[in-house]
């Protein structure tokens, strides 16, 4: 569904992202996670078409600056930007014109997410006189309205009350089952544990490690943070060491995964820091 | 087009019905609504004694061509923003990445500047009446000068379109076309200072100067004048060539915008969010040169504790503009204090008195300066939290706090001064005290800009704090006239050489009242309310 190769962002002389390739198949959810400036937004924005970048980007065999690449492509930004003079219910009329939608159904569609993240009482509210959250409640309406097959999230759950993170967390995995491929992009690993399928960990804008949920086995398959953990924090301090994350058919050296192998991470970075 | 027409009609909409609750706005419009009707209305019933100046055209070909000149240099400019100009963050959010065109976001985005048109042909209809009246203009005339006009601001309409979608995509071509900006206006200012400098009135001097064939060979202003002069004298061959022109460059801005391909997106997404670590990091490393520049530390002897921290802050930030205070305002009055200075020379030769020179002079530069001030930045200062939580008398923290505005002031000021005095070859002298008074009027404005906004609230607009800002200081304008009228003759009485005293006891005049108003109005850093 979603296709990415050999994506490079570069800035003057500086990589924002370099050389990104992942997919993402129907019903799939990814996870893109990293430290502050790993190129996980970059990564967002050039899929949206929102940058121009080297490599190709294909969802469903389709450009994304193409306007039918778009029309399936459904975004939530990291900050969410309404337009303050516009009421809730205007910008869901306005995505129904840009999207080019069937009216009464995206009415009934709006209807529903409104009521499952409770913003009935704002709906006729200028978006300025919204907290952070509601905003963001908005956003995410915004961008589920088209019925987009690719989905992609920029810290959606942040200013999100408890009660709409689960929610949000329930509209994505239904999603997801009706077969749209989701991206999120997250600090809040709890947010996304449980839901996905793939993790994709970057630094320094490049990939460095991918993760398939199904081919994890023990304790690694259920803790996305112990694995973000196990691969960011190694490669950080080469004393300060958690063991790898262990897969399906690969052995297990140590009973204890707590136990620490500083020599053998560091090797590791050095690897790593050489590619 | 459909989504964007929504959004630009749903917001305007929202804003009438919000102005509604405005009675000032609706007051102001009706002033100038009264002020247009009445200017046609005596165009209509003066028919008699019409046409005063009908053989004095180049009055009327040189306002023209000033009006064209002005509005290319702002179209053009409109063109060479950055992204964040044209629109907003909810833009890229919505639209950018939904299935609209990029052509109509384009044309959305530049859409949302046609208000500087329409200011601009404001003008224009208010002096339609005068034009009838005083030039004898028939009918056909003013229609063919709307028609110029009307013609010139759709050329500059899809060229600033054009324009954006090239440098956004090529960001050195912004230079080239700025340069090119640069120079050909450097060219007619450099005419018109030699043109006052030799001329004995200023004023036809300036408008025949603008009359000039030549000036037709100007890109777009000049064309537009042209093809304006060829028609009413029936050059119809010439008047093609420049109608040509311009319907060219429309043309090749339509061609232009119409043929990017979402690359202005990423200009719009890195000028509203400074893009990602990455780009910051790059756009430093080419300010600062091939070579990493030492950052330079950012140190005020003596004044960066307490409350002067808040000046400090301000003072950092203006270091790592490229003209530390100065901006175009300051542009502007430099070539303001040209112009005077070409004029007070004339003036001279025709045996004006020197003190009434310099009082003329530096009336003329602290009005003017009162519009470049910029000290609305003090409002978004106020939004956030930590001038409140500075500790320290409030006093002194708006005193700091408006610091940059009036430090700016005095800076110009004496720039201002020197070039008036050097032109009109007035006493050194002027330009140490008119300095003082320069810096000391623009203190008066802050204070009585933020006793404005103490006064109204903090949920008015802009426009109105700055209009009652106006009128105080007017007022104490007026007052100190009288004031330093006679205490001028006095000190003038007494010896000429002193008379320029008069202008540092005004100063003082100023000072206190300052402090008066920023007493009154300390209460404003009491609460965030």
């Amino acid at each position: 569904m979603l296709r990415v190769k050999g994506l490079t962002k570069k800035y003057n002389k500086k990589y924002a992202v370099e050389k990104v390739s992942f997919n993402l198949d129907e019903g799939e959810i990814g996870v893109l996670l990293g430290p502050n400036g790993a190129g996980k937004s970059t990564v967002i924005k050039c899929i949206l078409g929102l940058l121009q970048y080297d490599g190709e980007v294909k969802v469903d065999g389709l450009s994304t600056t193409s306007a039918e690449g778009r029309k399936i492509l459904g975004y939530v930004p990291e900050i969410p930007a309404l337009y303050e003079r516009m009421t809730v219910r205007e910008h869901f009329e306005f995505i129904t014109r840009a999207y080019q939608l069937d009216p009464e159904k995206t009415r009934e569609y709006a209807s529903e997410l409104v009521n499952r993240l409770r913003l009935n009482e704002v709906v006729d509210s200028f978006c300025k006189d919204l907290s952070k959250g509601m905003q963001q409640k908005v956003s995410i309406i915004c961008a589920l309205l088209p019925r987009p097959k690719i989905l992609l999230l920029d810290e959606p759950m942040l200013g999100l009350d408890p009660h709409a993170i689960k929610e949000l967390r329930l509209i994505l995995t239904e999603l997801a089952e009706d077969g749209v491929a989701i991206l999120i992009s997250t600090h809040l690993i709890s947010t996304v544990e449980g839901m996905w399928q793939k993790a994709y960990i970057m630094r320094n804008g490049q990939i460095l490690y991918t993760h398939r949920k199904d081919e994890m086995v023990g304790v690694w398959a259920e803790s996305l943070e112990r694995i973000f953990f196990a691969e960011t924090e190694s490669y950080d301090s080469p004393w300060q060491v958690s063991p790898e994350p262990r897969r399906k058919g690969q052995q297990t050296q140590k009973k204890n995964p707590s136990v620490s192998r500083p020599n053998t991470s560091k090797k590791k970075s050095t690897k790593k820091k050489k590619k | 087009m459909n989504a964007c027409r929504y959004i630009i009609f749903r917001q305007w909409r929202h804003t009438l019905r919000d102005k509604m609750k405005h009675p000032s706005f609706w007051i102001g419009v009706f002033v100038v609504v009264a002020y247009v009707a009445f200017f046609i209305y005596q165009a209509l019933t003066h028919e008699g004694s019409s046409g005063r100046f009908a053989d004095s055209r180049y009055m009327y070909e040189g306002g023209a061509m000033v009006l064209f000149m002005l509005t290319t240099l702002v179209g053009l400019g409109v063109g060479l923003l950055r992204g964040n100009a044209f629109f907003r963050q909810a833009d890229v959010s919505h639209l950018l990445v939904s299935p609209v065109k990029p052509r109509n976001i384009l044309f959305y985005g530049l859409f949302r500047q046609v208000g500087l048109y329409v200011f601009f042909t404001l003008l224009l209809a208010v002096q339609l009446g005068n034009l009838h009246f005083y030039f004898n203009l028939q009918g056909w005339e003013l229609a063919l000068l709307l028609g110029v006009w009307i013609l010139l601001c759709i050329t500059l309409i899809l060229l600033s379109m054009g324009v954006y979608s090239l440098t956004a995509i090529h960001p050195a071509f912004r230079m080239v076309i700025r340069l090119s900006m640069y120079i050909f206006s450097a060219i007619v200012i450099v005419g018109l200072v030699i043109t006052l400098w030799k001329s004995q009135s200023p004023l036809s001097g300036t408008l025949k100067y603008f009359d000039d064939p030549h000036m037709h060979a100007l890109p777009l202003g000049g064309w537009a004048m042209g093809l304006l002069v060829s028609v009413t004298e029936r050059r119809y061959e010439l008047a093609a060539v420049y109608g040509g022109l311009l319907v060219l460059f429309a043309f090749i801005g339509f061609i232009f915008s119409f043929r990017n391909h979402h690359g202005f997106y990423e200009d719009i997404l890195i000028s509203m969010e400074h893009g990602c670590g990455a780009l910051r990091d790059s756009q430093e490393e080419d300010k600062a040169g091939a070579k990493a520049a030492p950052v330079k530390k950012s140190h005020l002897m003596g004044v960066s504790r307490g409350e002067a921290a808040l000046m400090l802050r301000q003072m950092t930030e203006c270091k790592k503009r490229p003209l530390f205070f100065l901006d175009w305002g300051t542009l502007a009055m430099l070539l303001l204090s040209v112009a005077l200075g070409a004029i007070m020379r004339a003036l001279m030769l025709k045996g004006m008195y020197e003190f009434i020179m310099e009082i003329i002079s530096l009336s003329a530069l602290c009005y003017a300066m009162l519009f470049s001030v910029r000290i609305e930045t003090f409002l978004d200062e106020l939004k956030k939290p930590y001038i409140f939580l500075v500790p320290g008398s409030t006093v002194k923290k708006l005193l700091y706090f408006c610091a940059t505005p009036y430090l700016k002031a005095l800076l110009e000021g004496a720039l201002c001064t020197t070039i008036v005095s050097v032109f009109a070859r007035l006493r050194p002298a002027f330009v140490f005290y008119g300095t003082l008074f320069y810096g000391s009027a623009a203190i008066l404005f802050c204070a009585a800009y933020v006793a404005s906004v103490r006064a109204l609230g903090l949920n008015r607009s802009r426009f109105l704090y700055k209009l009652l800002a106006f009128a105080i200081v007017t007022a104490i304008f007026l007052f100190e006239l009288s004031f330093g009228t006679t205490v001028g003759s006095t000190l003038y009485m007494a010896s000429t050489s002193i008379f320029l005293m008069d202008f540092l006891i005004l100063a003082i005049c100023n000072l206190i009242a300052s402090l008066i108003f920023f007493f009154s109005a300390r209460t404003i850093l009491e609460t965030r309310d």
